[in-house]
């Protein structure tokens, strides 16, 4: 999947959304004019027409009894339409339906009949046809479109991300051009996965270390010597309003930034792998790496 | 022929952000006030289920109560007045006498509160702001100025 059929996929979710907009929020006089739009728009986008013919005949093959009515799925006599609950049965019998009003000859209106009270004006029915019956509909491509769209993304990062491979540089290829990473980091955590950057046990080693690396920075930049401080009381020996780096910080909320900022990168990431196995995935070890190697270069900025 | 008018600010929170309510899905959100009046397009897309509208369709349903309220109370005052007038304008041994009675007690302004359990962020194609609720963010939004899914 291209870049190109991401776009063309952004743009037919967009225009549909706006097409089918214009349907939600008709007025009675254009409604069929709006409902003639958004049926020929489906009908000129595969992604959505040959979706939806998939669906009828996924669904007809699991229903081979039940018949696809449009207005015969009536309650009655200007009742209301009775769809299977199925998504499948939906998606089908509202297309089978919008299709029928627009070859018909009478208008949106007659079929909208029985969606609002006895007395309703011919607005509140056409709203109310719309909201119980158009908008599920609706949705469900909607949901259809984020889909494909998310599918689109996933194959435009695979053609351009790394595939596995023993090239540990290669998690790291987006950002190492811009940031060089720390030598401690590169000397007790490149080991671990050199040659083996496709073992998320490998990676968990790694990070463990960086762990370490963190807090051990930590120590030596706020001239902490007493080894008993570690964690989030390490974190607050630096970064609490008398921490002994306090005075880098010229706005306290900065500082209380920083504070939440290791607090939490300790608490999230390195308490959890200290104390069990995580085995990362190679993309998520990467990224985890390249931020703790950010709070160091960040550690090392406030020392000077 | 003549009638009032009278403008309504739309209430912004403390960044700047005023509340909006989708007229499809019915959910709320909030944009910065001036990133919204700088925007060209009348256009703007709900950041939850994607549809859009005119950005007057928009308002939310507790602006549209604060304006019908106070609309009421203009209403009351002006008919209040109207009468007041006609009292005035009583003659003395006249069979037919104008009372105008108390003034109407106006009904007290909605406080209006904006939702201020959002978390902005900023939308990375149009660069520009958004209050939605965390959870939304994970499930994937909609911007609401060019309609992509972010």
């Amino acid at each position: 999947m291209s870049q190109t059929a991401l776009n063309e996929l952004k743009k037919i979710s967009k225009t549909f959304r706006q097409i089918a907009s214009r349907l939600l929020s008709t007025d009675y006089e254009s409604a069929d004019l709006n409902l003639k739009r958004l049926i020929e728009y489906i009908n000129n986008n595969p992604v959505l027409i040959d979706y939806i013919n998939d669906v009828i005949e996924t669904f007809t093959k699991n229903n081979p009894n039940y018949e696809l009515k449009g207005e015969g799925d009536r309650t009655g006599h200007y009742g209301r339409f009775i769809f299977p609950t199925s998504l499948e049965g939906e998606i089908a019998c509202t297309w089978t339906l919008l299709n029928e009003i627009n070859d018909s000859e009478y208008d949106l209106l007659r079929f909208a009949m029985g969606y609002s009270s006895p007395r309703g004006k011919f607005q509140d029915e056409i709203d109310s046809f719309n909201k119980n019956v158009i908008n599920p509909f609706v949705n469900h491509l909607i949901h259809h479109l984020e889909d494909k769209i998310e599918e689109a993304k996933n194959a435009e990062q695979f053609e351009v991300a790394p595939t596995y491979s023993d090239d540990f540089m290669a998690f790291l290829r987006p950002l190492a051009k811009e940031i060089n990473l720390d030598s401690e980091l590169t000397d007790r955590c490149l080991t671990h996965v050199s040659g083996n950057a496709n073992d998320p046990k490998a990676w968990d080693s790694a990070l463990r270390n960086a762990g370490v690396v963190l807090e051990n920075r930590m120590r030596k930049v706020g001239k902490i010597t007493d080894s008993s401080l570690v964690g989030a009381k390490l974190v607050n020996a630096l970064f609490t309003d008398k921490g002994v780096l306090a005075h880098k910080f010229q706005v306290e909320s900065e500082r209380q930034g920083f504070r939440d900022l290791y607090a939490g990168a300790i608490g999230t990431m390195r308490n959890p792998s200290a104390h069990k196995f995580i085995d990362p995935i190679p993309e998520e070890g990467g990224a985890y790496l390249m931020f703790i190697n950010l709070l160091l270069k960040k550690l090392d900025e406030l020392s000077k | 022929m003549s009638g009032w008018s009278k403008k309504i600010a739309l209430p912004n929170d403390s960044d700047g952000f005023a509340s909006f309510e989708c007229p499809h899905c019915e959910y709320r959100f909030k944009l910065s006030a001036s990133e919204v009046i700088e925007n060209e397009s009348e256009e703007i897309f709900c950041p939850s289920c994607g549809l859009s509208s005119e950005i007057g369709n928009f308002i939310t349903k507790q602006m549209l109560e604060a304006a019908q309220i106070q609309a009421i109370n203009m209403a009351q005052e002006a008919f209040h007045a109207m009468f007041k007038d006609l009292e005035r304008s009583n003659k003395p041994g006249s069979s037919v006498q104008w009372k105008a009675g108390s003034p109407p007690i106006p009904e007290p302004d909605k406080v209006l509160f904006g939702q201020d359990d959002l978390e902005e962020i900023q939308l990375p194609c149009c660069n520009k702001h958004l209050k939605v609720e965390t959870l939304e963010m994970q499930l994937g939004i909609y911007c609401p100025y060019c309609g992509n899914q972010i």
